[in-house]
């Protein structure tokens, strides 16, 4: 037989149809798992496949579907469902036709919704690889989960030969259940797979409109697995052999030259397939390279300006700095929604900082900012375990930014960006340093040109960068940049960055020839300048760029944004918190509190943000110490006393807390750094569960009280709970957990800090949790809600 | 399907304390938040039950521990139900957690009244399909009836295919707001 890969080339190729449905139909219970036969009753597995090949199919798809260890969890049972799957299509396939080893979805989550960590996925998908390898192809299938499908393709790659086929499954609109659009999966997969394709769901006639889209940001082959139609209520599929054909048929117009079966077909549907294909010659398709980027929900097309916003690095930026080096990611995680919020269209994402392992904390970066935003990334870094192991966390499709065109930059790194698919921002510097020249530009772009090809990397996914010089320094180097921009756009098909404010360092006003030079950049050819999109001439100029340039039609989304402008010149400071409604006290009342202390503890309690104001105003009187001890304190413990006493409900107890924290901001800006701190607290929700809402309330409460928190997120292992509480020399750590389940992940935590750091008291919470409980497993307290955990922590904090 | 206002106040533990109008609008924020990001879907299946009044006839799954038994007394055949508000919901309740704390709590409870008010429309439907002789709906996690076997109600429905339910190893499932449960059906002999 032919190498499959040689034969699936050359003309149609025929997939088989529907397994489970199939069993089902031939008389298997529902709630037996399929792949179970494997070993138990491998007769009728083998005679669903016979039947297949008696129909035409010329790839049998073994019965592993399921055959994973997150669904058979005994010891081994994993890897030998799948090797048996795999022998019984052998046997029925024999030299007639090829076979596929069948990989479904583990039925988990991938974190940071679920349980799932990539690593698991990965070893899951890896056993059944390494136990399936006797079969000719592996096929990735039915996923909806692209962090899951990647873990599964990657685990191919590295630990196979065969060839990878991937498919997804959608709606009718063109997304999975968690959210992935047909394009993300396209673009992303491209990198992965030798075909890709949809299954499942729907029927032919459904699928055919996101076939299209597919075909449209593929790299490789398509293929199509359709349902006999959508099932009724009773889960009969109604499209017959026939009519299945005739569905499937506009797609080989379209270029589709793979088709098979999913749910509800039959070996008759297949050889209706075969008919319908016997006469007809497969169409070859133009596989355009289209230049974009994605995250798994989100997919950014190049086809123009796209801002990529440059807030989350360290360089020149004192506060990212201090937040990198305290791994204060709710400061990074402000800078990234309000970049979104602004208008970037791709993030920055750089952590290069002395006392920085980037190799660790490039990754962490990319996996926080992609549970934030469906932004796409640019990861800003040079080296290269740092940059393979953050692409690796990326779910989608990233820039990788930046190689330069010295040959072990090259050498080093753009295997990286093949392998995970990632587009390239290519610098025009060398050994030899920056280039003085337009000649020079362009002769080093070529060169990171020439060596993108030679690794398999198309001219759609290189970004020159032709460098921004300082025309403060060197003059005539603004217009030798452009001028290179504009050869290179005219001679390649590549896109172009800049980073765009270096211009006028050294200058006054900034801000004017930083608006001017990029407007001269975008009319040369820049694609993806690299600013602050927080600041609004920025993204002024891109908005009156794309107007100019014809891009924005009809001038819409300009006059949609700018309708307001002459009413707000400016955009306002961030709005202010929901509750502002600071006329609800009537002048009569405020003046019978006189006292300012009893005014803001008023507004703490009704959540009013003018108790900012008022605490600025205590401040001019009192020292900050004196503010916090003697005014914010007694009023949130007086709110937490109405709590208790049930006067005041859980969103009124957060609304005090949030507005108290705004006072505690205003007071510790007037403090040295940390004086104003009451200790610090380390927060987890234990292994295995990933309900956190408690432990957010918890969080929010005591960062009010003054508190800064550990926050470790949900689903957290022991051993690292131990390491933070270590880290951090914690004296109070809090956990919870919400179901009967986990509270067994509880103990083994409780038992392990107490191991390991004696001094640290733990306090418990969560649904399930009672006082008896608690003690049981050896914390040192429960707290019913967060209000307790708060008086827990005062009592902790006044011992120390 | 509504999301309650009363039953939302209830979850947030509201014991008739005082209301402010912006705390009303709040909740009605949090509803509305949560009606458009619901992707509501339900999966149900009758199965008859075998003499020993736990076995799914034609599918293998029993049904563990002694509470479902009581619960399944004098059934002769059960429904298998789930439903679901989508992974959507499961976002905005972590982006409003971050972002707006109070608003976030409020559209968990909004979710929670929805999800409830789901799974009893499909238990009023399968109560008039089947003239009134149905049971409460029973769910893992119950009494002794074990969280392990929320495993056979992602077959037996085939959740992740039809419903997008993902299960994690601890038997959690994700969307968080999804309820699973049986529903019995009496036989008629018994009814009268």
């Amino acid at each position: 037989m032919k190498d499959f890969l040689t034969f699936a080339k050359e003309g149609f190729l025929l997939l088989d149809g529907g397994f489970g449905t199939e069993l089902q139909r031939t008389g298997l219970p529902a709630g037996v798992a399929p792949e179970s036969l494997n070993l138990s009753a491998p007769e009728r597995v083998l005679a669903v496949h016979r039947a297949y090949l008696a129909s035409g199919a010329d790839v049998i798809f073994a019965n592993t579907f399921g055959a994973n260890r997150r669904k058979h969890p005994a010891q081994g049972e994993a890897a030998r469902l799948t090797a048996a799957g795999v022998k019984l299509a052998r046997e029925a396939a024999g030299d007639r036709a090829y076979v596929a080893l069948d990989l479904g979805p583990t039925g988990a989550l991938t974190e940071p919704l679920g349980d799932l960590s990539f690593e698991e996925a990965y070893d899951v998908f890896k056993e059944q690889i390494e136990a399936g390898r006797d079969a000719d192809v592996v096929v990735i299938e039915t996923m909806s989960d692209l962090t899951e499908l990647k873990a599964a393709a990657l685990a191919a790659r590295e630990n196979s030969t065969l060839p990878v086929m991937c498919s997804m499954t959608f709606d009718e609109s063109g997304r999975t259940f968690t959210g992935c659009s047909v394009e993300c999966f396209g673009i992303t997969a491209s990198a992965y797979a030798d075909f890709i394709g949809i299954n499942c769901s729907l029927g032919p006639d459904k699928i055919f409109p996101l076939i299209k889209r597919l075909l449209a940001v593929s790299r490789v082959p398509v293929f199509v697995k359709a349902n006999a139609g959508l099932p009724d209520s009773d889960m009969h599929y109604s499209v017959g052999a026939e009519e299945f054909a005739k569905m499937c048929e506009p797609y080989v117009a379209e270029g589709v030259a793979a088709f098979g079966g999913c749910c509800g077909t039959t070996p008759e549907h297949i050889a209706a397939l075969k008919a319908m294909l016997s006469h007809k010659k497969a169409v070859k398709r133009d596989v355009s390279c289209v230049s974009a980027v994605c995250s798994a929900t989100k997919a950014v097309f190049i086809d123009g300006v796209r801002v990529v916003g440059e807030r989350i690095n360290p360089t020149g930026k004192k506060a990212m700095k201090e937040a990198l080096l305290t791994s204060d990611f709710d400061y990074i995680a402000a800078q990234t929604l309000e970049q979104v919020e602004a208008g970037a269209d791709i993030l920055d994402v750089n952590c290069g900082l002395p006392g920085i392992d980037e190799s660790e904390m490039l990754p962490r970066l990319v996996g926080f900012i992609g549970s934030l935003t469906d932004t796409p990334l640019q990861i800003d870094c040079g080296k290269p375990e740092a940059v393979e192991r953050s692409l690796r966390a990326y779910t989608g499709k990233a820039i990788l930014n930046s190689v330069n065109a010295e040959d072990k930059s090259l050498a080093e790194l753009l295997p990286i960006a093949k392998k995970y698919g990632a587009a390239v921002v290519g610098l025009t510097v060398d050994e030899r340093g920056v280039p003085h020249t337009v000649d020079e530009r362009i002769a080093l772009a070529e060169k990171i040109i020439a060596a993108a090809k030679a690794h398999g990397i198309p001219e759609q996914d290189v970004i020159v960068d032709c460098l921004t010089l300082t025309v403060g320094a060197e003059q005539d180097q603004a217009m030798f940049t452009l001028a290179a921009i504009e050869s290179i756009k005219r001679r390649y098909a590549v896109k172009t960055t800049l980073g765009v404010s270096n211009v006028s360092f050294g200058l006054p006003a900034r801000k004017i020839v930083n608006t001017a030079f990029l407007t001269m950049a975008m009319y040369a050819g820049l694609d993806l300048p690299i600013l602050n999109p927080n600041v609004p001439e920025n993204m002024q100029a891109v908005d009156a760029f794309n107007v100019l340039s014809g891009r924005d039609a009809g001038c819409a989304l300009y006059a949609e944004k700018y309708a307001g402008y002459k009413d707000a010149p400016r955009p306002a400071a961030k709005a202010d918190g929901a509750s502002s409604s600071s006329g609800a006290s009537s002048t009569a009342e405020a003046a019978q509190r006189r006292d300012a202390g009893e005014e803001l503890a008023y507004c703490i309690a009704k959540g009013l943000d003018r108790a900012a104001d008022i605490t600025d105003e205590l401040l001019a009187r009192h020292d900050g110490l004196t503010v916090i001890d003697d005014m914010l304190i007694p009023a949130l413990n007086k709110v937490g006393d109405d709590y208790a006493a049930g006067r005041i409900f859980l969103p009124q107890l957060i609304s005090s807390a949030e507005t108290a924290k705004k006072c505690f901001d205003r007071v510790r800006a007037t403090l040295p750094a940390g004086s104003a701190e009451k200790g610090v607290i380390a927060l987890a929700t234990v292994k295995g569960d990933v309900h956190d809402i408690g432990k957010n309330i918890v969080r929010t409460v005591l960062e009010n009280y003054g508190y800064r928190v550990v926050d470790m997120g949900k689903n957290v292992p022991p051993e690292e709970v131990v390491k933070t509480c270590r880290k951090h020399g914690i004296k109070l750590l809090g956990l919870s957990a919400l179901m009967t389940t986990t509270v067994e992940n509880m103990r083994l935590t409780v038992e392990a800090v107490h191991a390991e750091c004696p001094g640290c008291r733990i306090m418990v919470g969560g649904a399930v949790l009672t006082e008896d409980y608690a003690r049981s497993i050896g914390a040192d307290r429960y707290c019913k809600d967060a209000a307790a955990s708060a008086r827990y922590a005062a009592e902790v904090f006044a011992e120390s | 399907m509504n999301i309650d206002r009363a039953e939302t106040l209830r979850y947030l533990g509201f014991r008739g304390q005082e209301l402010s109008p912006s705390d009303l609008d709040r909740l009605d924020r949090a509803a509305e938040l949560t009606l458009a990001a619901a992707d509501v879907r339900t999966a149900k299946a009758r199965f008859g039950l075998e003499p020993d009044g736990v076995t799914l006839q034609g599918t293998g799954v029993t049904f563990c521990g002694s509470a479902i038994g009581r619960h399944l007394a004098g059934c002769d055949a059960v429904y298998v139900v789930a439903c679901t508000l989508g992974l959507g919901v499961d976002r905005l309740i972590a982006r409003l957690m971050r972002e707006d704390p109070a608003l976030g709590v409020m559209a968990d409870a909004s979710a929670v009244s929805l999800i409830e008010s789901v799974a009893d429309d499909l238990s009023d439907e399968i109560s008039d399909a089947e003239g009134g002789r149905t049971t409460r709906r029973f769910s893992c996690g119950y009494a002794d009836f074990p969280l392990e076997q929320q495993a056979d109600f992602m077959r037996l429905l085939d959740m992740g295919r039809r419903l997008g339910v993902f299960i994690g190893a601890d038997y959690l499932m994700t969307p968080q707001k999804t309820v699973t449960a049986v529903i019995g059906v009496r036989g008629e002999r018994e009814e009268q």
